[in-house]
């Protein structure tokens, strides 16, 4: 097992590079400078600024120097705002991360305890409504649901507000989370149904039945157990997505995290914050798929590590 | 007596056999005919692409130019404006119909790309030997790798304002940036299915009666991985559908003055408050969209998985 994780930890580095590679060169792609304004710079002062970031060197001293910032933690610095990037991420980083937490609490409990509602009660009217709401759930896009949640306990109820994010004031954290959370709660309640419902067939669970166990002990000990696992695999890149993901309900509710750092820099052209983002995001993404299969391989005993 | 419980019970084995006849496909088309929630999909979304390919060819239901500016902006739905009309003053049903096309479009055109580019790769993977299994699989774990929507942004961004042929619409890049996501859990399940179905015993059956390798891979494996295939694809339509919308909504998605559904929700945000209409229709046009795909390809999973029965 040691050499599994090894290898799978080694397989990150060519990930990442090209990851790293694909971001340069697109970036490098995509028409119009950091510098294009509406009212054209002077000559003079486009080429200094082009010679302080680098952007005078041939392509590929640009992507050396990248690489090489890359290998010592350093993601660059944003053309616009004359900042490292690192510093701009971990400034909306706080609240992405509180904004990500609280979804994946959310999305955890209520999805957990749906699929588990819909599984006891299989082909039961709590079982259609459960795989009702899962369905309905995964495929309305978050933001018409945020859309349609404001128009309903913002503006018609007034319970909540319209915009921003407070930790610990519900008036400003619910909406935000349960638009982001409700994509992966439904995702989460369809697999652990599925899961419960593979579970409860086995032959093991009619043993404990025959042995005369208490109904509750069959459901926690011998069924949950071992129906987490397939939902442990897919906690791993929710809690990633929901961390990283969140920019169009940061955009949605004017939250001023991460995401909307992405966005704004897209439409600036701000290229190293655009790199920045990107190759942040791409990081915690690998490291919670690492996370997830490192875990997997201790948790059931039945993975080879081929 | 006797006799006729004897030939009722050969007429209940007849029709036994009668049923089992029917072939792979057609029993999945009478499953799913009997699906109702599928059926609803079905219907509703053979009414949503008549209202849009009607709405963006037929001016007598398109009713007006949804580019150009000449009301009243914000006004209310009324007999002339069936949907009201959108701050500039453009006429929001003629603008629907419009978004409406281009997340068909989309959801359409990267279902088909995805289809193409994981038949290629997941079949190369399982069928090419080793080495070039190890080199596909390498590459869609590297894609799979990436940020979804992230890429999506970086390269229809890279792709923007360029002039070459057909890549210079708007609708293909948006095309292009989805399907280079969306195309790995196609390959994936080719991959998967074709590598299962090459250990079956039907196919070391044609194998032993001297059958050449192309007539195994198109006759009698290609067939039966298109189930699976098939769902995965209805369900890359509303994924495509919502990364289009989402794009719009933040403002990336076909440039102005073309309407893409996510940009009007995204417009009508601001007059959440006052003009409610102008961010719900939109909003309910994306939801109905993705869950008439979504009901569609559930009904199409449980018909063409003989397994669930």
């Amino acid at each position: 097992m040691t050499a599994f994780i090894i290898r799978r930890v080694l397989w990150t580095i060519p990930v990442l590079w090209a990851i790293a590679t694909v971001t340069f060169l697109l970036m490098h792609a995509v028409p119009g400078g950091p510098f294009d304004r509406d009212k054209e710079l002077p000559a003079t002062v486009r080429q200094n600024l082009e010679r302080k970031y680098g952007l005078d060197k041939p392509l590929h001293e640009q992507y050396v120097q990248y690489l090489t910032n890359l290998a010592k933690g350093d993601l660059g610095i944003s053309m616009r705002q004359n900042r490292p990037v690192t510093t701009i991420i971990s400034e909306g980083l706080t609240v992405s991360l509180q904004l990500g937490v609280t979804a994946f609490i959310f999305a955890t409990v209520f999805g957990m305890s749906m699929g588990l509602i819909a599984a006891l009660n299989h082909n039961r009217p709590g079982d259609y409504a459960g795989v009702f709401v899962a369905t309905v759930g995964s495929s309305m896009p978050n933001f018409i649901l945020a859309t349609f949640l404001v128009i309903i306990f913002s503006v018609q109820l007034g319970w909540t507000d319209v915009l921003g994010w407070e930790m610990f004031n519900p008036r400003k954290m619910i909406l935000p989370s349960v638009a982001l959370g409700i994509l992966p709660a439904a995702y989460i309640a369809r697999i652990t149904r599925a899961s419960m419902l593979e579970v409860l067939g086995q032959d093991y669970i009619r043993t404990a039945r025959a042995k005369g166990l208490a109904e509750w002990a069959i459901i926690l000990r011998h069924s949950v157990k071992n129906a987490m696992i397939p939902i442990l695999t897919v906690l791993g890149p929710i809690f990633a997505i929901l961390v990283t993901g969140s920019f169009i309900i940061e955009t949605s509710f004017a939250i001023n995290g991460v995401g909307r750092h992405f966005v704004s820099a897209i439409s600036s052209r701000d290229y190293g914050l655009i790199m920045g983002t990107t190759l942040f995001f791409a990081l915690i993404i690998t490291f919670a798929n690492l996370a997830v299969d490192i875990l997997y391989a201790v948790v059931d005993p039945r993975v080879r590590y081929g | 007596m006797a006799q006729a419980e004897a030939i009722s019970a050969l007429e209940v084995a007849a029709d036994g056999v009668r049923q089992r006849q029917r072939g792979l496909w057609s029993d999945a088309l009478h499953r799913l005919s009997r699906n109702k929630f599928a059926m609803a999909g079905l219907i509703v979304l053979v009414a949503i692409i008549l209202l849009a390919v009607l709405g963006n060819y037929v001016d007598a239901v398109q009713r007006y130019d949804p580019r150009v500016q000449e009301f009243e902006s914000r006004q209310s739905p009324s007999w002339d404006h069936w949907f009201g009309t959108d701050q500039l003053g453009r006429d929001s049903w003629a603008r629907v119909l419009q978004g409406l096309w281009v997340s068909l479009r989309v959801g359409i055109g990267v279902a088909t790309v995805v289809l193409f580019i994981g038949l290629i790769i997941g079949g190369l993977a399982a069928l090419g030997g080793r080495t070039v299994d190890n080199m596909a699989m390498r590459f869609t774990d590297l894609a799979y790798a990436f940020p979804d929507l992230l890429f999506i942004i970086l390269l229809r961004a890279a792709l923007q304002d360029n002039d070459w042929p057909i890549l210079s619409d708007p609708v293909v890049q948006m095309i292009v940036a989805i399907s280079f996501v969306g195309w790995v859990t196609v390959a994936r399940l080719v991959r998967g299915q074709m590598l299962s179905l090459a250990q079956r015993d039907f196919v070391l059956a044609a194998r032993a009666m001297g059958a050449s390798n192309r007539r195994i891979v198109f006759t009698h494996m290609l067939p039966n991985t298109l189930g699976p295939v098939i769902v995965a694809v209805v369900f890359a339509i509303p994924l495509a559908i919502f990364a289009e919308a989402a794009l719009g909504y933040i403002g990336l998605s076909v440039p102005q003055p073309t309407a893409s559904l996510g940009r009007l929700v995204a417009d009508g945000n601001k007059f959440i408050e006052v003009q409610a209409w102008l961010v719900i229709i939109p909003a309910a046009a994306i939801a109905l969209l993705m869950l008439c795909f979504t009901f569609l390809g559930d009904g199409l999973r449980d018909a063409l998985d003989p397994r669930a029965r």
